[in-house]
């Protein structure tokens, strides 16, 4: 074999890599904030006795879990400006995202909603504590809790597929790698640096999931 | 006025059943609940007793608003379990213990005290604390107040449930068959606590099947049968004159090894 591995070449880009691993964080960050909340407010709704909020939280849900990102991106970019709404693409990215990932998020935190044990809402209810209370005191805590370690699962595939947004330009770290392997003509190396960066990435996720885990760990 | 009235009640439940010559699910309406009439004072510990299914629980049950009544009507201090408006109220005047211990599990014990009264009655972090340990201490638990629930035996947590329904400082605790998912040494820990509570006068409405603890503990005794008061009558009274003449009592605490 004579191809001679060369990281040398690159480091005259590690700025752009830089500024790429931020712009992935970013993306990854807003996107978990968003899909987190929402997430929320679908599992009340799947949950909820109102047929109308059930059915419009279960369409959601499925239409985002049976349609690939890149179509949902696609959608919301090259989409929305027909009526006239202009967003950036760094925005676009981060709610795209986060709307993606709000289906999967809804299904777990739906699950701790429904392994709360009925003991719970009428022990707490006999303290006195309206629905409302309890929902916000007693069960959503305890069922956030139950969720979080598949929601991390769900966070670090959030991350993952953060890379797509390199295709309405965003120049994070997968649009990074796309223009200096084109400058540099050295894909093998740069393609490496992405794997191990995003594995860090990953890895970051789930230590820091890991940490608060720990503390807030439940046992019904 | 009593302070609990039970007037007429009457509270069925549906039930659910397969019916095996046509294959189809059929609804049956069980009465658990008929014309149901008793007062509650708010005085010394009231013993409910009598054979499963008579509708003990749920009494108790509908009396906290846990369940929603047919006919008639509960009044609470005066307030009506069917206005809904009322029922926090009714809730925080009637403390309920569950036979399954239900300690919030995110919480530890201190949580598990504080969360009403801060939430509910506007106290402060320090005062709910200095009260959790106040009663934490009388049930003997104050070595735990930083455990979780899954830390704590059977007992301790049914102990801990009853400190947390004493945290809102209710007239009536009703206590319902809170002894029976304990073995007996953890049983006899729990019905120390009552009876300490009841020599400070906290009254009491209590389901059970421990007869030392009504017995000892209790000042009236209401014998229920086919969701009808069938005795109702001072302690003394009920174990030694309606044992000998009412033969369904009788076979009752022959039956429970009494």
């Amino acid at each position: 074999m004579g191809y001679q591995l060369n990281f040398r070449v690159l480091s005259q880009y590690s700025d752009l890599f830089l500024s790429g691993i931020v712009l992935t964080g970013k993306i990854s960050l807003g996107a978990m904030v968003i899909s987190f909340i929402l997430g929320i407010v679908l599992a009340i709704m799947r949950q909820s006795k109102n047929k109308i909020a059930r059915r419009i939280a279960g369409l959601w849900v499925e239409v985002l879990r049976n349609t690939p990102f890149l179509i949902q991106l696609f959608f919301f970019y090259y989409g929305l400006p027909q009526f006239g709404i202009y967003v950036d693409a760094l925005t676009v990215g981060i709610v795209a995202l986060g709307i993606n990932a709000s289906a999967p998020n809804c299904e777990v935190i739906r699950s701790g909603l429904l392994a709360i044990k009925t003991g719970y809402y009428e022990a707490s209810a006999a303290l006195g504590f309206s629905k409302l209370q309890n929902f916000l005191f007693v069960v959503l805590p305890i069922s956030l809790r139950l969720a979080f370690k598949p929601l991390t699962s769900n966070f670090v595939n959030l991350v993952l597929t953060s890379s797509v947004c390199y295709s309405i330009t965003l120049m994070e770290i997968m649009g990074v790698a796309k223009t200096v392997s084109a400058r540099s003509n050295r894909p093998f190396e740069i393609y490496l640096i992405l794997l191990i960066s995003y594995t860090l990435f990953t890895y970051a996720v789930s230590f820091i999931a890991k940490a608060i885990d720990k503390r807030i760990e439940i046992r019904l | 006025m009593a302070m609990i009235e039970v007037k007429n009640v009457t509270k069925s439940f549906q039930i659910q059943s397969f019916d095996e010559s046509t294959k189809k699910y059929i609804k049956t309406k069980l009465t658990v609940l008929q014309d149901f009439s008793v007062d509650f004072d708010q005085q010394g510990v009231t013993v409910l007793i009598g054979p499963s299914g008579t509708g003990k629980s749920t009494l108790l049950r509908c009396i906290n608003g846990l369940e929603t009544i047919d006919e008639g009507d509960i009044l609470v201090d005066g307030m009506s379990v069917r206005d809904k408006h009322k029922l926090k109220n009714i809730r925080l005047t009637c403390g309920m213990v569950f036979q399954q211990t239900v300690l919030f599990p995110h919480l530890n014990v201190m949580q598990n005290l504080t969360l009403g009264p801060r939430k509910l009655l506007g106290m402060s972090m320090a005062q709910a604390t200095d009260k959790a340990k106040h009663l934490l201490n009388k049930v003997g638990l104050i070595s735990k107040e930083k455990a979780r629930h899954f830390e704590l035996s059977g007992g301790e947590q049914q102990r801990i449930a009853i400190a947390r329904a004493l945290m809102m400082d209710p007239k009536a605790l009703l206590l319902d068959e809170i002894t029976s998912a304990l073995d007996p040494e953890m049983t006899s820990e729990v019905l120390h606590i009552l009876e300490d509570l009841a020599a400070d006068g906290v009254c009491m409405i209590a389901v059970t099947h421990e007869m030392v603890f009504a017995r000892h503990v209790a000042r009236r005794i209401i014998f229920m049968d086919k969701g009808a008061v069938a005795v109702d009558a001072d302690k003394d009274e009920f174990f030694t004159v309606h044992r000998k003449e009412n033969e369904r009592v009788a076979s009752f605490l022959k039956f429970i090894g009494e």
